[in-house]
């Protein structure tokens, strides 16, 4: 986790930082309040340069008669909050949206964060863990392979820390070429091509193979322009290469190499999410040619070459990218001691452990079970699970008994008790139509209690079929002596719409006479109606009188039944992960008991290994939103970069303002010309003078292809 | 048209399209004056000249070479031009030491074959304006 602590010492004139003077400032000091640092250097003119130093968090002051002390330390401090909100994500979740929402949670401003839009690309399947915020940060670079810091202007910053896969590709090259050979760093075959005084006679260029579509190999050439330059150098229509990386990628210079011609001029064009950021264009190449530019941030690189070499075409055999840096810390110069280096425990195998969650084959279990206290305003309550689960129910344990008056209303094997029912084997239900547009209907009696609130619900789908449809469907419960019409299910057209698909209706009312009643589905129309699943139930009886529940709550805790407990009082999971779930309880207050049940997530391990010496120790990285075996490959290969740098420095030098943890510089080396190091820790004191520390590692990884390119130029 | 073929081909000279078709064109040239004094023999059609908006050497192109400078000895007179090459795709270009052979082969043919015509024996007579009766 990257820190910034940070301490200012100030003279307390006067004890005006005393904290009993209530006209002090230190009155109106608040935890968490923004300390912003500037470094300025009083220029020769007598004007001073600033550069912004850090923002930070106030975290706790104090004084005493003669000095004030601050301290404040950066944003993550406070990010100490636990995240609950992981959720496994079977499709996949990407990284940038898991960061959000761990910001989101921690309460952390949109505009306060930037992400780097590659996570967008990496998924993960397993949920979060119980972790601090920071802490779920931290997993999240890793997973993506980034770092994760806080800028100087306070800003949280997670970025992509690798050199990103690159493809290079291009439509204007000759049948030979190979554009995307460019970014291979390997060394390129040279054809005997007729551009002026390309071609040499000491046997070290080779014979091109004619144009054939029967798969003639080619040797390993770079990218060769399809257009050739006129005698001014100009081309009719500009050659390109484009370069498009996996992540957006930040580059401070790169090397060209071109074959024995080169072009003048180049314009580099830079996108980033299809947004032009920048054209930077650069005259005079050379066979060799470092480019030593800080680009905006790209993931797209498009090099036109505007000028090429007078009647040739381009031969730009590589293109290296790579961190580069001109900071050398030299010897008499910048360290004021020499560097004390270490041997770090060599490492001999590293293993990425990956976790696979898989869903259980068990019964749901009883997760937590606990009596808490509903009233009208605070109906809600979240419960935590210790284990990742799934399949999450609550319910009440207070039930009602009831039973559906409904005989046969599933219509699972047959019409048995329904007058005039059709039957339709295949969907197990049963089905009305006219086919004269005279009124037809499907017909049960119950009985039915003057007084008593009864909920009527069934699902319904209409045929489909060519043709308009013309007619009218209902459901509705009669009383057939008085023929009084006590209530009924609306199932015109528009109600039931789509055709074709099942729609659940229905309809509440408390009936004001006793006796037999005819419950009919009942239709004029001339296309099928299909009824399943009818339910009535008598809420009075189960409830009691006034406790009846409304249609909104029978719609959502009643499913079909036959004779059931139904539980007496509604209760919801209105939001969950798979380590809570917060309950909503609806129609009830005081002390309640409430249940919660779902499965476990069975979870196996496996590994992913990279040897990294043939001796040392055995190292495993367990991060657990890795699961599959590619992006497991991937982190071995990034932390197996860093686990490679055995070697660790500790400098002290003159002290530099502008240096921050993870950059890289040059150190001084009687061996290693160019040994390049990586900033873990840096401390800057200043005391009327800057004096500084490093702790640095010795970078192995990518960037020690990188040659002190920029020194000299 | 004859040019003067280079002869003195060394491992730092470039070899341009204008090598190329003075080369090609003092090989057609040798058949064609070779032509005037024996009768037609082999001899491979070796193509446009280059110009820079073409994609390489071919090594059957200068293979051609090679072949048709062997055809000449074979029509007309066994020179002495030293031992053909013969080159393949992706094979190493031909060298300044074979770029010499083959000049120096052509230039050897050219001037023996313009000697030869030129040395052919004459009887001059004069019609002196009198008619035939």
């Amino acid at each position: 986790m990257p820190t910034i602590d940070f301490s200012v010492t100030v003279d307390n004139k006067d004890r005006a930082y005393d904290v009993e003077n209530e006209e002090s400032t230190v009155n109106f000091l608040e935890i968490g309040q923004s300390i912003e640092a500037l470094y300025g250097q009083a220029m020769n003119d007598g004007t001073i340069e600033w550069i912004p130093g850090t923002s930070l968090a106030l975290k706790s002051w104090s004084a005493d008669d003669t000095e004030m002390d601050f301290q404040a330390s950066d944003c993550f401090e406070g990010m100490d909050g636990t995240y609950y909100r992981g959720q496994y994500h079977p499709d996949g979740m990407s990284l940038y949206d898991m960061a959000v929402d761990v910001l989101a949670d921690a309460q952390v401003d949109y505009r306060d964060y930037w992400i780097d839009p590659y996570l967008k690309n990496v998924l993960v399947v397993n949920p979060m863990p119980v972790v601090a915020h920071k802490e779920a940060l931290q997993l999240i670079a890793n997973a993506g392979r980034c770092i994760l810091y806080q800028d100087r202007t306070g800003r949280i910053i997670l970025k992509s820390s690798f050199v990103p896969d690159m493809e290079a590709a291009s439509d204007n090259e000759t049948y030979f070429s190979h554009a995307s050979a460019i970014l291979d760093h390997a060394e390129k075959e040279a054809y005997a091509l007729p551009g002026q005084d390309y071609t040499g006679t000491s046997g070290a260029q080779y014979f091109l193979p004619r144009q054939t579509t029967n798969g003639a190999t080619y040797l390993n050439t770079g990218y060769v322009s399809e257009a050739v330059a006129e005698e001014d150098g100009l081309f009719a229509d500009n050659p390109t290469v484009e370069i498009t990386t996996e992540a957006a990628y930040k580059c401070f210079g790169l090397t060209l190499e071109f074959g024995r011609n080169w072009p003048d001029t180049v314009i580099f064009h830079a996108y980033y999410n299809n947004a032009a950021m920048e054209d930077y264009t650069v005259p005079g190449l050379t066979q060799t040619y470092v480019v030593s530019h800080e680009f905006p941030e790209f993931d797209r690189l498009v090099l036109e070459f505007s000028k090429g070499c007078p009647n040739n075409r381009v031969v730009l055999d590589n293109i290296i990218f790579g961190d580069s840096t001109d900071y050398v810390l030299e010897y008499g110069v910048e360290l004021t001691k020499t560097p004390k280096g270490t041997q770090l425990t060599k490492v001999r195998e590293l293993q990425v452990v990956r976790t696979i969650y898989n869903l259980s084959t068990e019964d749901a279990k009883e997760l937590a079970r606990e009596t808490i206290s509903v009233t009208a305003l605070d109906n809600r309550y979240t419960f935590y699970f210790s284990n990742p689960s799934y399949d999450l129910k609550t319910y009440v344990p207070v039930y009602v008994e009831a039973t559906n008056m409904v005989q046969n209303g599933s219509f699972d094997t047959g019409v048995t008790g329904w007058l005039n029912a059709q039957y339709d084997a295949a969907r197990k239900c049963t089905y009305v139509v006219s086919e004269d547009g005279n009124a037809v209907h499907i017909v049960q009696t119950v009985q039915m209690i003057s007084g008593h609130k009864y909920y009527l619900r069934g699902n319904f789908m209409r045929e489909e079929s060519p043709g308009e449809y013309s007619g009218n469907d209902e459901c509705d419960l009669v009383r057939a002596i008085a023929n009084r019409e006590s209530f009924n299910i609306n199932l015109r057209p528009e109600a039931i719409a789509p055709d074709g698909v099942w729609h659940t209706k229905s309809a509440i009312d408390t009936v004001e006479t006793t006796g037999e009643w005819d419950l009919r589905i009942y239709t004029y129309g001339n296309k099928r109606l299909y009824t399943d699943s009818l339910l009535l139930v008598d809420l009075t009886a189960a409830w009691g009188i006034g406790n009846e529940p409304d249609i909104e709550w029978c719609d959502k805790f009643i499913g079909y039944f036959t004779i059931a407990s139904i539980p007496k009082y509604g209760c919801e999971i209105v939001d969950s992960s798979a380590y809570y779930a917060t309950v909503e309880l609806t129609g009830i207050t005081g002390p309640t008991e409430v249940v919660v049940t779902g499965r476990d997530y069975v979870t196996t391990q496996s590994k992913v290994s990279r040897q990294l010496n043939p001796t040392g120790s055995l190292e495993a990285w367990n991060n657990p939103l890795v699961s599959d075996t590619v992006h497991a490959a991937n982190l071995a290969d990034w932390i197996g970069d860093y686990m490679k740098s055995d070697r660790e420095y500790d400098l002290s030098y003159r002290g530099e303002p502008r240096i921050d943890a993870n950059d890289i510089a040059f150190l001084e080396n009687k061996y290693v010309p160019d040994l390049l190091i990586r900033v873990t820790d840096h401390t800057l004191k200043f005391n009327g003078g800057l004096s500084s520390t490093i702790k640095a590692r010795r970078d192995m990884s990518y960037v020690a292809t990188a040659k002190n390119r920029l020194a000299g130029q | 048209m004859w040019q003067q073929p280079k002869t003195d081909w060394q491992a730092s000279d470039y070899f341009n399209i204008g090598d190329y078709n003075r080369i090609k064109g003092n090989i057609n040239e040798i058949r064609t004056q070779a032509l005037t004094l024996w009768p037609d023999f082999k001899f491979e059609e070796m193509g446009e000249d280059k110009t820079y908006q073409d994609y390489g050497f071919y090594a059957d192109e200068i293979n051609r070479f090679e072949a048709n400078i062997d055809h000449v000895c074979v029509g007309t007179f066994p020179f002495d031009v030293g031992e053909r090459q013969f080159y393949h795709d992706n094979g190493p270009f031909i060298d300044w030491q074979e770029l010499n052979r083959i000049e120096s082969a052509c230039l050897k043919i050219y001037r023996n074959i313009l000697g030869r015509a030129e040395g052919i024996r004459r009887l001059a007579f004069t019609l002196n304006g009198g008619a035939f009766e």
